[in-house]
């Protein structure tokens, strides 16, 4: 016991000594959780809008008005047009458009159905997919207005989104980006420091040693362990303090995931020193290892949206039952129940990888 | 046990690596405190034995002990008891000197206290007073080699293992390197070492001449420059390196 209390020790004065290494630990989340907090948002707002009003009625002009006042669009209404709406979106002068027809008052009156038309700039599917999802919801609203007898012009547009009202993407991304953080401190970290061992020549010093293979093992990862465990406390406090993420479920259990997340993270590490004979290498490696699992994480892009054979393969990706179950917690705020498969999985995953690290891990080379 | 007596004894060791035999049917013994080299050119197999005594090697086949331990058994037995110190520098160069022995010393076990009381005994021994506080990596090549092997010794090993310890060094500094080591067999302590200086032979008891992995010649510096006919173990060298030609 004393003789790992010793490693951890002098793993810790070396983290500190070196101010790119505290860098790492402590700034960088930071300038992460403000960059994808603040920059990469997949929130919809202020989309330039145009109402195109062929019919110019009340009817129409009532349509309008559900489109305006609200942060999502900047409505520019036009009646009479130079030039096909297509054109006017292909020259980026809007990203949205509503279109109605010349009897489009007329149309109602009778009882006829008439047709909206709405034109995106797809450019962007994610922005367009959500715009178009806030038109419909205008035109719903609108409908449903026009249905109870055209008496209700106070009646705002409800919107029926769960969880996370406002579509807050830095609600969202929070989860991941904690996920990304403890993936770069516990795997990257714990890789590069035994493997700067092996390149210094200190490694073979210790494997003179006494030292049992388990002593160098948790005397190199504890100390990594602890740190993602602080930056991830920093990164939620920044979180719920600047950016107000609800924590709506139990920390406890949060911290839980966590810590189920960096064994198995922690087990890649040791696997990459065992492949890697240097720094560069187990750079390239941790990697390529992040970029998929970032990628096949859920993070970014829905798992339900990859081709079936993708969706196997995330079924090994830790960072993606990470961040569901960091999401569950913090947006929905469900029980242990709902989370528990994710745990398992993450157990599991841990389990085998660092087995087969530990086993790859010799003191005695033949 | 095969031989009680000898801090290190092997018979027959031989390390294949693929179809390449680095070191190739060994034999040799070492007693309690005996200065003991082990010479030879670049790849004529002095480090792939070192490092199979010292544990960090499987030997192919052969049999051994150190200090009474068997080699392909007992190695993490065998870790406690040596002390080794490689080519390369390597103690953490991001440490202080403080720090670093009380890593490895801590390692084997030792107290902070006894950590201290000793590194003081040898420091003052070996003129590395003063320098607890400083970091290995500002420190030149003489001081850190002498570190090196403070480092080495300060848990008490019974065998002392230094592969080519000077390489590097002034002449001077390896004048008195060869003195500490010296003082420090006449305390009982086995050491072996490598070298391809030929000057540091004669402060040998015994060589050991290596050839492509195999032992060319055996003996005290007299014996071998008897053996050969010639005046130095420079000559000794040259005579086992033309003579295979």
């Amino acid at each position: 016991m004393n003789a790992l209390l010793n490693f951890i020790r002098k793993e810790f004065i070396q983290v500190f000594r070196d101010r790119n290494m505290v860098r790492i630990i402590f700034v960088v989340p930071l300038v992460q959780l403000f960059i994808l907090g603040y920059a990469v948002t997949t929130d919809v707002r202020n989309v330039d809008l145009l109402f195109v009003d062929r019919d110019d009625s009340q009817m129409s002009r009532e349509l309008l008005g559900s489109f305006m006042n609200n942060e999502y669009f900047n409505v520019k209404a036009l009646y009479q047009y130079a030039e096909p709406v297509e054109r006017l979106i292909r020259r980026g002068e809007a990203k949205a458009a509503v279109v109605v027809g010349r009897n489009f008052e007329r149309g109602l009156e009778k009882g006829e159905g008439v047709g909206i038309q709405v034109l995106l700039d797809g450019e962007n599917s994610n922005t367009s997919s959500v715009a178009l999802s806030y038109c419909v919801g205008y035109i719903n609203s609108f409908a449903h207005r026009i249905a109870r007898g055209r008496t209700a012009h106070v009646v705002n547009p409800v919107m029926n989104i769960r969880y996370n009202p406002e579509l807050e993407s830095v609600y969202f991304m929070i989860p991941g980006i904690i996920g990304v953080l403890l993936t770069v401190l516990t795997m990257l970290l714990t890789g590069l420091a035994i493997v700067k061992e092996k390149e210094k020549g200190t490694f073979e010093q210790l494997m003179v040693t006494p030292l049992k293979p388990w002593q160098i093992i948790a005397g190199k990862t504890i100390p990594f362990a602890v740190l993602a465990l602080v930056a991830m406390g920093i990164a939620m406090i920044v979180g719920v303090l600047w950016f107000k993420v609800p924590i709506r479920g139990s920390i406890v259990l949060f911290v839980l995931g966590a810590f189920c997340f960096i064994i198995a993270n922690l087990g890649l590490g040791i696997f990459i020193s065992t492949i890697a004979g240097t720094q560069q290498q187990a750079l390239f490696t941790s990697w390529a290892f992040m970029v998929v699992f970032i990628l096949l994480s859920g993070l970014f892009f829905p798992i339900e949206n990859m081709p079936h054979w993708v969706q196997y393969i995330t079924v090994v990706n830790p960072l993606k039952y990470f961040i569901r179950s960091a999401r569950d917690l913090l947006l929905k705020g469900v029980g242990l129940q709902t989370i528990l498969p994710d745990l398992e999985a993450l157990v599991i995953i841990g389990i085998s990888i660092f087995a087969t690290s530990v086993m790859r891990f010799h003191k005695r080379l033949t | 046990m095969i031989s009680g007596d000898y801090a290190v004894s092997v018979e027959r060791l031989t390390k294949r690596f693929g179809r390449f035999t680095a070191v190739d049917n060994v034999s040799f013994d070492i007693v309690r405190g005996e200065i003991f080299g082990l010479l030879g050119a670049n790849g004529a197999g002095k480090t792939t034995t070192i490092r199979m005594l010292a544990g960090l090697l499987k030997p192919s086949s052969g049999r051994g002990t150190v200090a009474g331990f068997d080699i392909n058994r007992d190695y993490e037995k065998i870790k406690r008891r040596i002390g080794y110190m490689s080519q390369k520098f390597s103690l953490y160069e991001d440490l202080t000197v403080y720090e670093n022995i009380r890593f490895f010393g801590g390692v084997y076990g030792l107290t902070g206290k006894q950590i201290r009381e000793r590194f003081e005994e040898i420091a003052s021994h070996i003129g590395l007073s003063g320098l607890m506080e400083r970091r290995t990596d500002g420190l030149p090549p003489g001081i850190r080699q002498r570190l090196a092997l403070a480092n080495a010794i300060l848990h008490r090993p019974l065998v002392l293992f230094l592969d080519e310890p000077t390489s590097g060094v002034d002449p001077i500094m390896r004048r008195q390197f060869w003195d500490i080591i010296n003082s420090i067999a006449a305390d009982g302590m086995a050491v072996l070492v490598t070298t391809h200086y030929m000057d540091e032979a004669e402060y040998c008891n015994n060589l050991m001449v290596m050839r492509d992995g195999k032992k060319v010649a055996t003996g005290s510096p007299g014996e071998l420059k008897k053996q050969f006919h010639v005046s130095s173990i420079e000559e000794v060298f040259v005579s086992t390196e033309m003579g295979k030609r």
